[in-house]
């Protein structure tokens, strides 16, 4: 299947005069697209979180070709043009170094998120605003009815009821 | 007359990403559409597949590997 593939290959331009570097190299096929993923750029989740987003769009493959490489083969439910694939990997590009972006964020702001959470659910504050709360509420049942509405189990009018 | 068995469609699931119940997830959701078997090799779960409609065979297998792929997910927690 790999031979009637054709090999694709995207270079980037350097700085240094004509120097190019390749940085995303995939295979083309009639209907699908694969690429191979470093594992020590991408992590494990962050490939996983990718192919997720991606399973109700394509059919998804992936294999380990190699340790510390995962493999990505990308077939498109429908029929497609070369264009639609290549548009398709680099969303899935650009969606993996998103992936890794929120995992720098969650885990950068673990500690305060776990902090608050304990905050809220175990903090002293918390408890004294409910019981205020709880208490205003009482104090409003307590209160007297501002419409005056006379009720007959109400005590205080008692003395109409039985005359 | 001698009729040929269909040859059935093998696919393979790399042990290191996959995971042996997201491949008994799609086993037992697709038993209804194909003859399924596994097997266990090399860092492998081979599954063969020979569709009952020979004619949607590829687009089972698709399914199918799409459906182990979401359900190895959903064991690993990344779908949540």
């Amino acid at each position: 299947m790999t031979s009637a593939w054709m090999r694709m290959v995207l270079k980037h331009y350097s700085s240094e005069a004509s120097v190019s570097h390749e940085t995303f190299e995939y295979e083309l096929g009639e209907r699908q697209i694969a690429f191979t993923i470093n594992e020590s750029v991408y992590n494990r989740g962050a490939i996983f979180g990718t192919a997720y987003l991606f399973v109700d769009r394509c059919f998804l493959w992936l294999s380990q070709p190699q340790q510390g490489a995962l493999r990505v083969q990308l077939k498109s439910k429908e029929a497609t043009t070369p264009d639609a694939l290549h548009a398709l990997a680099g969303e899935f590009a650009n969606e993996l170094l998103n992936q890794m972006v929120r995992q720098q964020v969650s885990e950068s702001t673990q500690r305060i998120r776990e902090y608050y959470m304990g905050r809220a659910f175990y903090g002293d504050d918390t408890r004294a605003s409910i019981d205020a709360l709880l208490a205003e509420l009482d104090a409003e049942e307590l209160s007297e009815e501002p419409l005056e509405i006379s009720v007959p189990w109400d005590t205080s009018d008692s003395g109409g009821a039985g005359a | 007359m001698i009729l040929e068995a269909p040859v059935p469609r093998i696919l393979s699931f790399d042990k290191a990403i996959y995971v042996r119940a997201g491949v008994d997830d799609a086993l037992q959701s697709y038993a209804s559409m194909a003859k399924c078997s596994l097997n266990e090799e090399e860092g492998q779960f081979i599954v063969e597949l020979s569709a009952y409609e020979p004619a949607n065979e590829e687009l089972i297998a698709d399914h199918f590997t799409n459906h182990v792929l979401f359900a190895t997910l959903s064991c690993q927690g990344q779908s949540s």
